[in-house]
């Protein structure tokens, strides 16, 4: 009896951590992209007003997401030429959509680059949404179905 | 003179054959036309510039693609060709150490305003050489014309090089001297800071339209004598003439072939008549290799060589 309570407890726990572990992935991922988002309209505003170079646009910011602050470094170690950055929490696609925005960012006459960035952002934006929906939506519930999901498989091997 | 920026800025093989080749002080232009060969101005020579040196056949010159010049806009912008977008339109681009590079393209135009430049074509790398004491000759003859004198000369042969002598020198007598540098270049300010030798009492305006300048300098720093380089145009007369008017000595310089084309130009007959600058200095051909300097008087009548 005493053996089943014991796998019962590590199921539920092994369980809530993958709940866990889901729940901060999709957190870290949120973050990226409300980063990314804020250096997209930081950049916006420097455009009308500072017009500083992309190095020291760079430089200056400060990412919130650990997952920006690696892009960040990626870009600027690689002299803001195209990048090859990769992250596991994002997908390919995501990946190469926000690098080849950095690698084409600072090459356009400014109304061009305004034009530019502007579409960034609203597409940043709309995919920044459908993140945070997603973590709305599976965030705090993945740790409870973790849970369960460990409580259930203690039951099938009782 | 600090040449690292160019190995950033020129492609390669550009780069290479000049560097291997050339003593890098005798260049003054580096002309890149794209599919056509790139040609270098060396001291007195115009060469064609191959991967074993340069000469005056353009058989196996090395040639440019219409990329490599947008990768030199590119670069020499430090990949923020935005942030250089109003320099752009007037045709140049600073990429500091007092290089420019003057550029010629497709003009975009929206409202009947100039926008930006797109389809680089061409472009002219010009490299900034300091000759100490150059204007020495004639500081004592710009002293007592009461520093309101005007240097002419053809392009490319040392107006900006004397004006940044004679603001060190003019310097040097403790007068207030305040750089007009529209386009960056006599001072070559970077990050605040002149990258060429314009003396110790030289303040410097940089970037801003000779009207601007001209207004804030003398509202606000009351110099003894302002410099800047290439008039053009009624405006820029209009600013000189009001500068002199408040008893500040106005140090200018223009293009010209020599007298008689200079007096042709649209804005000559205003100065001579309203008798603006004492002297009217025209530099040879040969300047920057130790050519006379002709001086004139207010009247345009040639007073020494």
């Amino acid at each position: 009896m005493s053996d089943k309570l014991l796998l019962t407890v590590i199921f539920a726990v092994v369980g809530t951590l993958i709940g866990m572990i889901i729940n901060k992935s999709l957190l870290e991922r949120k973050k990226y992209f409300e980063d990314v988002e804020h250096f997209l309209s930081e950049f916006i505003s420097n455009l009308n007003f500072k017009r500083e170079t992309i190095k020291v646009v760079f430089t200056n910011y400060l990412p919130s997401s650990e997952i920006l602050k690696k892009q960040i470094k990626c870009h600027i170690d690689n002299n803001f030429q195209s990048l090859n950055f990769s992250s596991i929490l994002l997908s390919k696609t995501e990946v190469k959509f926000t690098n080849d925005i950095f690698s084409e960012i600072g090459l356009h006459s400014i109304e061009v680059e305004k034009t530019f960035v502007n579409d960034c952002f609203e597409k940043i934006k709309s995919v920044r949404e459908k993140v945070e929906i997603k973590y709305k939506k599976l965030g705090s519930a993945s740790i409870k179905l973790g849970f369960l999901c460990g409580l259930m498989l203690a039951v099938l091997f009782w | 003179m600090n040449f690292d920026c160019l190995k950033t800025i020129l492609p390669r093989k550009v780069y290479d054959a000049i560097f291997d080749n050339f003593n890098v002080d005798k260049i003054r232009e580096i002309r890149l036309r794209s599919t056509f060969p790139v040609t270098l101005q060396y001291a007195d020579k115009r060469l064609f510039l191959r991967a074993d040196g340069g000469g005056r056949e353009y058989e196996n010159a090395i040639t440019v693609t219409q990329e490599e010049i947008n990768g030199i806009i590119i670069n020499a912008s430090q990949r923020s060709v935005y942030a250089y977008n109003d320099d752009i339109i007037k045709g140049f681009l600073s990429p500091g150490y007092g290089i420019r590079i003057g550029v010629c393209g497709e003009v975009v135009t929206s409202k009947n305003n100039v926008v930006t430049l797109k389809n680089y074509s061409s472009i002219n790398i010009r490299i900034p050489h300091e000759i100490s004491g150059c204007s020495r000759s004639i500081i004592p003859d710009i002293v007592s014309s009461s520093c309101k004198c005007m240097i002419i000369s053809p392009p490319g042969c040392g107006k900006t090089t004397i004006l940044r002598d004679i603001a060190k020198q003019l310097s040097a007598l403790q007068y207030n001297v305040l750089i007009v540098d529209e386009r960056n270049e006599i001072a070559c300010v970077r990050n605040g800071v002149p990258e060429m030798d314009v003396g110790k009492t030289t303040d410097v305006i940089s970037c801003a339209t000779k009207a601007h300048a001209f207004e804030s300098a003398i509202r606000s720093m009351r110099p003894d004598v302002i410099i800047t380089d290439e008039i053009f145009g009624k405006e820029d007369v209009d600013v000189i003439i009001e500068a002199i008017g408040c008893g500040i000595g106005v140090i200018a310089s223009a293009h010209s072939d020599g007298k008689d084309v200079f007096e042709k130009r649209s804005f000559t007959e205003r100065l001579i008549k309203n008798k603006i600058f004492n002297r009217y200095y025209f530099l040879p051909f040969d300047f920057p290799s130790g050519g006379k300097i002709v001086a004139y008087d207010r009247n345009l009548e040639k007073i020494y060589v």
